[in-house]
């Protein structure tokens, strides 16, 4: 009895053991390949559907994979995305009521798993809201199928200068360059826009009064309030996390320094000394420190500064021009601004704890780098055909291009947080 | 033996028989006596009460005629005549009969004599007889001495066989065990070399279907390393992934995801057409670690 016990829990364990234990542990750095099923022959439908592949798109995290010739339907349309290498499928349709309202129906499925639905929803919108509806699917597409949230939805501002450096035009956009609104337009330059952490207000240097001036301006009415307006430099304005101050570069007193500005009195607290030019302050996410960009090692280098203790020390070595850094929001890199050893001017990153800064860009003349708000993407001001255009690397390098720009120069591009 | 018994038995018979008439010739013997002592009851007749009653018959006679007297005297002498007539034939006859006996009585001595020397023969035959007996007997006993002996060794001979074929089956057993162990080596031998086999085809199946798995894997950005998770694939004969189970999440589930489509999307995985490595590779327990991307 006790042995044809022992021989059952033999069998019990050989059966177990008769499956074969295999680990793997090497994958590959590949976008993820997705396919984008037609939503159907309306102009509506087309354009939902090309916003959902542009964004997926441009996001870094993807690639498209070009539809196969013949698209049945059900399984053996996921069958054939298989077969073209598609891991997963976006498909739904747009269809239009008596009231001309649009219902649109998404779903996307695991064209490697036999067609498992990972996600499915169904909307109701108007024709004018059909492009946000399309950017919000590939938001919903981007985190089920990466995990991050997706900044499809979210907005950049820029300054558009146009007219021979006569008109400057504050610009709101959707992240991927369309949708493009004038918020302020003014004769005189504007600089530096800045996202408060809630989205809803840009901070902002003006030269309407021939001399610099802070503002915050409030998105959705326009309606604008004065920061700062002393003597000399007053510039780089950037919000620290909670909202309840900015962080500005004044030369009030000599050179520039950073100085942080409390929103709700206008107190004003100096934050860095010395002779040296101290500026482009960025908080850090956690706001306990602050990045600032400081000539006092003689060649421009970023700095951090304690916000507890005020003790500041150098964070970067490659190279001896390093400007315009901030943190990725996972504060474990840095974005900057880079010459590297050709005297290019580049757009780097540099991973907390190391000195090395990794180019993401190849061009010559870029600038003002600001990481989108899940950290995936860095958008920059660059030069192309002669004129300043918006463009857009992964902080990965894989991704980078440029995006759809008016007429006139682009400059100085703020990603907003997540709206 | 029967022999023996048989032989007993008609001995016996004949002594039963030699006895039977010595008891006779003692029985004849005892007889001689009451013809001897018949005379004397002979003597004893007259003073046998029976002749008393003719003496009553002459005391009544008395008292008759004379005639009748003489006539009765004539017959008593007459009778008494006759009387003495008869007992003189009597008496003759007496002596005749005892002549007879005393001839019969010699004749019987001889006759007991005769006898006598024939049972001394007899007796002498007998002793022979049992001379022999005793003789046969000892021969017999003899016989059944050695016959025991031979018997004896008859057993001790059965019994060197039977040692000796026991040693002979003991080294029989031996050799068949040998051969057996010999059977037994040779079959595990044949086992571990196709063991062997396998398990190296085995194993260049598993390189195989790793790096099949990883070549498709695309690893989600960011993932934590130290993560892991769990599948049970299920192969068909022609490498075909019949089922890719998630048994135990990383609890991140785009990591598990990303796994999972890499094992479908590496169907069919190369599998080996000899059935017996197939059937090791048939179900796997896939562990995934992010550990690193390749080159």
């Amino acid at each position: 009895m006790v042995n044809r016990f022992i021989g059952l829990l033999l069998i019990l364990f050989s059966h177990t053991a008769l499956a074969l234990d295999l680990e793997l542990t090497q994958g590959i750095n590949s976008a993820y390949p997705i396919g984008i099923e037609a939503f159907g022959d309306n102009e509506k439908a087309m354009e939902v559907k090309s916003v959902v592949a542009h964004d997926l798109a441009f996001s870094g995290q993807f690639k498209l994979i070009t539809q196969p010739a013949v698209i049945g339907s059900g399984d053996v349309s996921i069958e054939k995305w298989r077969y073209a290498g598609a891991d997963s499928v976006v498909t739904g349709d747009v269809t239009r009521d008596a009231n001309g309202q649009y219902t649109v129906r998404c779903e996307l499925l695991n064209a490697a798993a036999k067609g498992r639905v990972l996600f499915s929803e169904t909307y109701q919108v108007q024709s004018n809201e059909l492009r946000a509806l399309a950017h919000h699917i590939s938001d919903e597409v981007y985190k089920k199928l990466t995990g991050v949230r997706g900044v499809f939805s979210t907005r950049i501002a820029y300054v558009l200068v146009q007219e021979q450096n006569t008109r400057y035009a504050l610009e709101i956009a959707d992240a991927d360059g369309h949708n493009p609104q004038s918020l302020l337009v003014s004769s005189s330059p504007i600089m530096s826009p800045s996202w408060s952490p809630d989205g809803r207000q840009i901070a902002y240097v003006s030269f309407e009064k021939e001399r610099a001036q802070i503002y915050t301006v409030v998105v959705a009415s326009g309606k604008r309030r004065l920061i700062t307006a002393f003597p000399g430099i007053n510039g780089a304005p950037a919000w620290s996390p909670s909202g309840d101050e900015l962080a500005v570069v004044l030369s009030k007193s000599g050179s520039p320094k950073i100085y942080s500005v409390s929103l709700a009195t206008g107190a004003l607290k100096q934050l860095t000394f010395g002779n040296a030019i101290d500026t482009e302050p960025r908080y850090a996410p956690d706001g306990k420190s602050l990045l600032f960009t400081s000539g006092r090692g003689g060649a421009p280098q970023i700095y951090r500064l304690g916000l507890s203790d005020g003790h500041v020390n150098r964070v970067s070595f490659d190279g001896n021009y390093n400007a315009r850094a901030s943190y990725t929001p996972n504060e474990k890199q840095i974005v900057l601004l880079h010459r590297d050893d050709n005297r290019q001017y580049t757009i780097g990153i540099q991973n907390i704890g190391s000195n090395r800064i990794m180019p993401l860009t190849h061009s010559t003349l870029d600038e003002s780098p600001t990481v989108s708000p899940n950290g995936k993407l860095v958008l920059y001001a660059t030069r192309k055909d002669n004129k300043g255009v918006l463009g857009m690397v992964s902080t990965d390098g894989r991704i980078r291009l440029n995006l759809p720009s008016p007429e006139g120069d682009a400059q100085e591009p703020a990603w907003s947080p997540y709206l | 033996m029967s022999f023996t018994k048989s032989y007993q038995m008609a001995f016996g018979a004949a002594l039963a028989l030699h006895a039977l008439i010595f008891l006779m010739l003692i029985e004849q013997t005892q007889n001689a006596r009451p013809v001897m002592e018949l005379t004397t009851k002979n003597d004893a007749v007259h003073t046998n009460p029976a002749r008393h009653q003719p003496n009553n018959e002459l005391m009544r006679a008395t008292t008759v005629d004379a005639k009748q007297v003489e006539e009765t005297i004539n017959r008593i002498k007459t009778k008494r005549a006759q009387k003495e007539q008869a007992e003189d034939r009597r008496q003759k006859k007496l002596e005749e009969q005892a002549k007879q006996a005393r001839q019969e009585r010699i004749e019987e001595q001889q006759r007991l004599k005769a006898l006598q020397e024939e049972s001394i023969a007899r007796k002498k035959k007998i002793a022979n007889e049992k001379r022999r007996l005793k003789q046969l007997k000892e021969q017999q006993e003899n016989e059944t001495k050695r016959l025991a002996e031979a018997k004896k060794q008859q057993q001790e001979a059965a019994l060197k066989i039977a040692a000796i074929n026991k040693r002979a089956q003991e080294e029989k057993d031996r050799i068949e065990r040998v051969q057996k162990q010999q059977e037994a080596l040779e079959k595990a031998k044949a086992d571990a070399e196709k063991k062997a086999r396998i398990a190296g085809e085995v194993n260049r199946y598993q390189a195989l279907i790793v790096n099949a798995i990883s070549r498709r894997w695309i690893l989600p950005e960011q993932v934590n390393p130290n993560l892991f998770s769990r599948f049970r694939i299920r192969l068909a004969p022609d490498g075909s992934v019949l089922e890719a189970a998630l048994t135990r999440s990383s609890g991140d589930s785009i990591l598990d995801r990303s796994a999972q489509s890499a094992i479908y999307k590496a169907s069919p995985l190369p599998v080996s057409s000899d059935s017996e490595v197939f059937n090791v590779l048939r179900e796997i327990n896939l562990t995934v670690r992010p550990e690193n991307a390749r080159g």
